[in-house]
């Protein structure tokens, strides 16, 4: 499912339009970005959590020219499930 | 940093759109159930401004439990994975966006890989940094602590050769010692009688006339019943001389003790000079019964009690010098005695003269022995014979092969030869004796 049908999915059930479904969403998602700047950690209501983790820097080697390069450290961002959506997705044939 | 809850978001969420609180709960159920809805559906969901949920299938496989060690098999199923929108991974690693790959050079290798060490702004590493210094002190610490140590270690071993040293000292200056003591009190009475200086001289020769005696720990008690009588002048100075003769037993009761473990120590010494010497002369003690000298005065150095040496007649550590004075002379004496024999050809008694004059073809061979460094002939003949005296025989055996004795190739294969019994005969001096002859006639030729 893509943006657009969630959308039209989430209208739906409120009972509004796909306009104010989209507004209510992006709302949602820019307050939850912009407390990822603050925190690690973050809640995704009953979903899971979203973690800020960092990545080492580590040495590759370019298999072509031999020559090595230092990959600087990175911040990303993991998606943990919460245990019950984990086992709804365990259940799915 | 308090720990950011889905109330604290909502309640932003709540401010920014400026809806109710039932509107906001109402679109967190709903939001909540179409995400799970679609993305058990569709196993695949889309948000824009976060990412890509995806739910992923992973194989059965098999597994152990850990408790029971029983087989089981996790089946197969689905696990959500997130990968979140470009936008939101820039913004994520907005921190660090500066760091870029670079290439490394040969040379500056390990410089560039500080330097972005140095960058890093993580928390975690900056708490590692701070806790360096304070590692590397810890091993310094101990460093100077074992410094330390070794330190006094070192003090108390010179300090012990020190003390050593002492010892052998006072054995030597033993006789001067009594004298300084006898002198100080002279000094101190000067206006008394010439009869107390005679009593303060007499002990003073004493030690003199009897030299290698006196060094034993009883003398001095000895010499104290001469003294005290001794001692004739007038009452003031009797008084003062026994005051004197008293001080000096005691000063000789202490150089007596100091005496006794100076007489251990020399003992100990003499005895371990013996045992270097009966290792030097290499197992002929042993082997031969005809130093008996050598006998009594091992006996003698093996018991380092000094009353034992004053129980035996005058003169006895005389004797003891005399004694090792042989003894060091055993080892030039070796060579006087066969060259003796050179001079006169050596006579055995009637039933070895035959077997020693008998010409030997060595033809049977018991070995053969391959040189190898530090082989020596006497080495070999002690293996195979049981005396390293019989080599000449093996020199014999190998004479077109051996043109030095002295000096053999490494690698030189050596017939050993069968020889009589009566010829190689340990317990028959008189073998080893017709052996050092020969080897005498071979090492000269």
């Amino acid at each position: 499912m893509n943006n657009k049908e969630f959308q039209t999915e989430l209208a739906r059930r409120l009972g509004v339009s796909q306009k104010r479904s989209g507004e209510l969403m992006k709302g949602y998602i820019d307050t939850l970005v912009q407390q990822l700047a603050d925190a690690d950690e973050l809640p995704f209501l009953s979903m899971g959590t979203f973690e800020v983790k960092q990545k080492e820097q580590r040495i590759i080697v370019n298999p072509s020219s031999k020559k090595r390069m230092l990959v600087p450290p990175k911040l990303v961002l993991n998606f943990k499930p919460s245990s019950s959506l984990k086992n709804k997705c365990k259940e799915v044939k | 940093m308090a720990k950011i809850t889905n109330t604290n978001i909502l309640s932003t969420f709540r401010k920014q759109l400026g809806i109710s609180k039932t509107d906001e709960v109402a679109f967190v159920e709903a939001f909540q159930s179409t995400f799970e809805e679609a993305l058990l559906r569709d196993k695949m969901l889309k948000i824009s401004g976060l990412g890509t949920f995806k739910l992923i299938p992973v194989e059965s496989r098999k597994s152990v439990n850990v408790n029971t060690g029983e087989e089981i098999e996790i089946a197969g199923h689905y696990k959500l994975t997130f990968t979140p929108d470009v936008a939101l991974k820039d913004k994520v690693n907005e921190p660090l966006a500066h760091l870029e790959t670079m290439e490394l050079d040969a040379t500056t290798d390990d410089s560039s890989e500080v330097v972005v060490e140095q960058l890093q702004v993580s928390p975690i590493k900056e708490a590692e940094s701070i806790e360096l210094p304070q590692s590397q002190d810890d091993p310094l610490q101990k460093l100077t602590e074992q410094a330390l140590e070794l330190k006094d270690i070192l003090a108390d071993i010179q300090g012990f050769g020190l003390a050593t040293q002492d010892l052998v000292e006072e054995e030597t200056i033993l006789e001067a010692q009594p004298e300084e003591v006898i002198v100080e009190p002279e000094v101190n009475k000067e206006e008394q009688e010439p009869d107390t200086k005679e009593v303060v001289v007499a002990p003073q020769e004493a030690p003199k006339h009897e030299e290698p005696k006196h060094e034993a720990p009883q003398t001095p008690v000895v010499e104290t019943p001469i003294v005290e009588p001794s001692p004739k002048p007038q009452e003031s100075t009797s008084v003062v001389a026994k005051d004197i003769v008293n001080a000096i037993n005691q000063e000789d009761n202490k150089s007596a003790n100091k005496r006794s473990s100076a007489w251990i120590w020399v003992a100990v010494i003499l005895f371990l000079g013996v045992i270097g010497l009966l290792v030097y002369q290499n197992l002929d003690f042993f082997s031969q019964p005809i130093d008996t000298e050598v006998d009594t005065l091992v006996v003698v150095n093996v018991e380092p009690e000094p009353e034992v040496v004053i129980s035996q007649p005058e003169d006895s550590l005389l004797i003891v010098n005399a004694e090792i004075d042989t003894i060091e002379a055993i080892k030039p004496q070796q060579p006087i005695d066969t060259i003796v024999i050179d001079k006169t050809s050596p006579i055995y008694s009637d039933q070895f003269s035959d077997i020693f004059n008998r010409e030997r073809k060595h033809t049977e061979f018991i070995d053969t022995v391959t040189l190898n460094e530090g082989s020596r002939l006497t080495w070999i003949s002690l293996k195979q014979y049981g005396h390293k005296d019989y080599w000449v025989y093996i020199y014999e055996a190998n004479h077109d092969i051996i043109n030095n004795p002295n000096s053999i190739k490494i690698g030189t294969q050596l017939r050993i030869p069968k020889l009589a019994p009566e010829l190689i005969d340990t317990t028959n001096p008189e073998t080893i004796e017709y052996a050092r002859y020969l080897h005498d006639v071979y090492v000269k030729k």
